[in-house]
C-alpha cells in the first residue's frame, strides 16, 4: 500500500499524517521543540515502524507549516494557508472558511467549493490571538492548558482583558490575581479576549459565511469556540482533530500531485 | 549578473561612504531631501548635488529618544543615521510637507542635526484646488530664492532648463527599463530594477544616465528572462532597499510592476520643457502626484487599475511601513475596486530593520499563499 505524507512543521507542534487513497491511516502529534528537521524525520520514522512500512512504500512527502522549508525530506512545500484550505474542504465538503488559530499565528481564509484559497488573512507578528498567549497565560495561573476550555464555561463573571499585547495582558492577569478574583473568570477573560481578537481580524472575510470550520489546537478550547460562536452568531464546525487539519491537506496536495503526474 | 546592475547594487550598499567621496573629489555641495515632491531641478539648477535621504536596516541607536511609537521606521532610520553622523556630508536639507510624520521629522532634524541650510516646502493639503497651483508656484520661488542666497549665485531660466533636461532624460530611461520587467519582453527582475533606480538617488543624473543607457542596451541585447511565473504589481510607500522585492521574488513570483515613491511614482511622468521652467515643473509634480498623503484617491485608483491591466498583473501587493497612515486608508478602497475584477489584493505590513526575521518568515507564508492562490501550487 503506497502512503502519501503530509507533514506540518509548526511552530510549537509537529504534525506527520499518512493517507492512503484519501483516507488518514496514522497521524502523530508532538512538539516541534529546537530543531524541526530532526523532530520530523523521528515522527516520520515512527510512524512507519507503527503503520509497519518501509520507505519504498512512501509515494511522495509534502512539508507545510513554519518550518516547511527546513523539512529536506519532503517533495514538496506548500505554505499552511493551502494546505488547511484542502484539507478542511477535505473533511467538511461545502466548507467556506477556516479559522485557524494555533501556536504562533491565526489565520482566516475563505475557500470555494473544491478547498480553493479565495482569500487569506493572518495575524501580524503580534501573539494576542494565538495558543502562545494561552500557554503565556496557563504559566501564570498554573492551570493545564486543556482545563482552560471547562473552567472558563464555569464562569459567570468573565473579567475584561483590554490589552491586545500578551506581554502587556499577561500584566493585567497578574493584577487580577493579585485581586483575588476567580481564576475561572480570568480564564473565561482571556478567551473571550483571543475570540475578540481573532474575530476582528477575521470579520472582512467570514461575513456572509454560514459553514465555518475551525482548527488548530486552540479550537481544542470550548471556552475559544463559545467566544467565536457567540461572535459569529453561528455554530462552528470543528473536526474530531483540529490540529491535524494542514497535515492531512498537505497529504492531499501530495495525491493530487501524484495523479497529475501519471 | 549585468555589469550595471552589480555596480548599482555595490553603489546602494556604501551609497554615504560614496558621497562623502564624491563631494571631496567634485567639491559640490549636496542637499539632502525627503520624499518625491521636491523639485530637485531647482537644487541642481543651483549647482549643488540633490539627493535623497534614505535610511537602512541597521538597528536604531539614537533616533527613538526623539520619536513617537507610532513613528514609521523609515522615517526613524533616517534620523537615526542623521544624529550617528552618517549623513554629515549634507550642506543642507529640503523637506516637504507630505505625511504628518515627514512634516515633524523636519522640525526635528532642523532642532537636532546642524545644518547650513534647511527649508520646509509648505504644500497645501489639497493639491485639486486651482488656488494650489498659484500658492506652489510661490512656494517655488521662495526656495529660490533661499537657494540662491545659500550658493551666493543666481539661478537662471537657462539653469533651470538645464536640469530639467537632465532630469526628464532620467524619467524617460526609468520608464524605459521599467517596461522591461513586463512580461511580454522582460528582462530585468523587480528586485533588480530597485537596486538601479535606488542608485539614481544618490548620484548625479547625469552619472545615473550614462549607466541606464548602457544597461538599456545591454539588455536590449540579451534574450529575454524566462516569464512563467505569476505576475504582481507592487505598490506602496518609499522603499530604500530591495529585501522585500527579493523576498517576493524568491517566494516564486515575478514583479512586474509598481506603484512605489522609489519607482514609477517618481519617473512616471516628465516636464514640458517648451514651458516657463517653474510652470513646467509645477505642471510636472502636480500631475505625477499619486501618493495617498497628496493625491485625490481616486485618481491613485484609476491609476493602479491602469497599470493592472497594462502589465497583466494577477495580483497586487501593498507593502507598507507599519505605521504609514496615509498608505493604509487606501488599502480597503483599493481591496474593493481590485476585488470587483478578481484581482486578489495582498497587504503586508514591514519594518525595515534586517534583525526583523521573527515577521519574515509569517511575511514569507503570505507571499508564497498568495502566489499559490493565484498560480496553482
Amino acid at each position: 500500500m503506497k502512503m502519501v505524507i503530509g507533514i506540518d512543521s509548526g511552530s510549537t507542534t509537529t504534525k506527520v499524517v499518512q493517507m492512503s487513497e484519501g483516507k488518514v491511516k496514522h497521524y502523530l502529534v508532538l512538539p516541534t521543540g529546537p530543531n524541526s528537521e530532526r523532530t520530523a524525520t523521528r515522527m516520520l520514522q515512527t510512524a512507519q515502524q507503527e503503520c509497519n512500512i518501509s520507505a519504498d512504500d512512501i509515494a511522495t512527502i509534502v512539508a507545510t507549516g513554519y518550518g516547511r522549508a527546513n523539512i529536506s525530506m519532503a517533495n514538496k512545500q506548500v505554505t499552511e494557508i493551502t494546505c488547511h484550505a484542502k484539507g478542511a474542504a477535505s473533511i467538511f465538503p461545502g466548507a467556506q472558511a477556516i479559522i485557524d488559530i494555533g501556536g504562533q499565528d491565526s489565520k482566516i481564509i475563505k475557500i470555494d467549493s473544491t478547498g480553493r484559497v479565495l482569500d487569506f488573512i493572518m495575524n501580524e507578528k503580534c501573539a494576542a490571538g494565538t495558543g502562545r498567549f494561552l500557554d503565556v497565560m496557563c504559566r501564570v495561573l498554573e492551570v493545564g492548558i486543556d482545563d482552560i476550555g471547562p473552567l472558563s464555561l464555569s464562569s459567570s463573571e468573565p473579567v475584561q482583558i483590554s490589552s491586545t499585547c500578551t506581554v502587556f495582558a499577561e500584566s493585567e492577569v497578574i493584577s487580577h490575581v493579585a485581586r483575588g478574583t476567580p481564576v475561572e473568570d480570568i480564564v473565561a477573560g482571556i478567551c473571550s479576549a483571543i475570540s475578540a481578537r481573532v474575530y476582528g481580524l477575521g470579520r472582512r472575510i467570514l461575513t456572509g459565511c454560514t459553514k465555518i470550520i475551525f482548527t488548530g489546537g486552540v479550537a481544542k478550547n470550548q471556552g475559544i469556540v463559545k467566544g467565536l460562536e457567540d461572535r459569529l452568531g453561528l455554530q462552528l464546525l470543528v473536526p474530531p482533530n483540529p490540529q491535524i487539519v494542514g497535515a492531512i491537506g498537505a497529504a492531499f496536495i501530495g495525491q493530487e500531485t501524484l495523479k497529475g503526474e501519471v | 549578473m549585468n555589469d550595471v546592475i552589480s555596480t548599482c547594487v555595490a553603489y546602494n550598499a556604501e551609497r554615504l561612504e560614496r558621497l562623502k567621496e564624491y563631494k571631496k573629489k567634485n567639491n559640490r555641495k549636496i542637499v539632502g531631501f525627503l520624499c518625491s515632491q521636491v523639485p530637485e531641478e531647482l537644487i541642481y539648477a543651483a549647482g549643488m548635488l540633490p539627493v535623497r535621504i534614505m535610511g537602512s536596516r541597521e538597528p536604531l541607536q539614537m533616533a527613538d529618544s526623539l520619536l513617537q511609537s507610532y513613528v514609521c521606521s523609515f522615517s526613524r532610520s533616517c534620523l537615526d543615521l542623521m544624529l550617528l553622523g552618517k549623513y554629515q556630508f549634507l550642506d543642507g536639507i529640503v523637506v516637504p510637507h507630505s505625511c504628518d510624520t515627514i512634516r515633524a521629522l523636519y522640525g526635528v532634524i532642523e532642532r537636532n542635526v546642524p545644518l547650513g541650510f534647511t527649508h520646509f516646502l509648505k504644500y497645501p493639503i489639497s493639491l485639486e484646488k486651482p488656488e494650489a497651483a498659484v500658492l506652489i508656484i510661490e512656494e517655488y520661488k521662495e526656495m529660490k530664492e533661499k537657494l540662491e542666497k545659500f550658493t551666493g549665485k543666481k539661478i537662471t531660466d537657462q539653469d533651470i532648463r538645464e536640469a530639467i533636461a537632465v532630469y526628464n532624460k532620467n524619467r524617460a530611461l526609468l520608464q524605459k527599463l521599467a517596461a522591461f520587467r513586463l512580461a511580454s519582453d522582460r528582462r530585468i527582475t523587480g528586485e533588480e530594477f530597485l537596486e538601479v533606480a535606488l542608485a539614481g538617488f544618490v548620484m548625479d543624473k547625469k552619472d545615473h544616465n550614462i549607466l541606464l543607457e548602457k544597461l538599456l542596451k545591454d539588455l536590449a541585447a540579451k534574450k529575454p528572462l524566462s516569464s512563467k511565473k505569476p505576475r504582481l504589481l507592487v505598490a506602496g510607500n518609499v522603499l530604500d532597499n530591495s529585501g522585500m522585492l527579493k523576498i517576493i521574488e524568491d517566494a516564486g513570483a515575478d514583479i512586474v510592476w509598481d506603484d512605489l515613491c522609489t519607482g514609477t511614482r517618481y519617473f512616471g511622468s516628465s516636464v514640458d520643457e517648451k514651458k516657463a521652467p517653474l510652470e513646467g515643473l509645477l505642471e510636472h509634480y502636480l500631475s505625477r502626484t499619486y501618493c495617498p498623503c497628496k493625491g485625490k484617491l481616486q485618481r491613485r485608483i484609476d491609476y493602479l487599475l491602469d497599470m493592472v491591466k497594462a502589465s497583466k498583473a494577477q495580483g497586487v501587493i501593498m507593502l507598507h511601513q507599519k505605521f504609514c497612515d496615509p498608505h493604509l486608508w487606501d488599502v480597503k478602497f483599493v481591496r474593493e475596486e481590485m476585488e470587483k475584477i478578481s484581482i486578489p489584493v495582498l497587504e503586508i505590513e514591514y519594518e525595515q530593520f534586517a534583525g526583523d526575521s521573527g515577521s519574515a518568515g509569517g511575511i514569507r507564508t503570505r507571499i508564497q499563499s498568495l502566489i499559490e492562490m493565484i498560480g496553482g501550487k
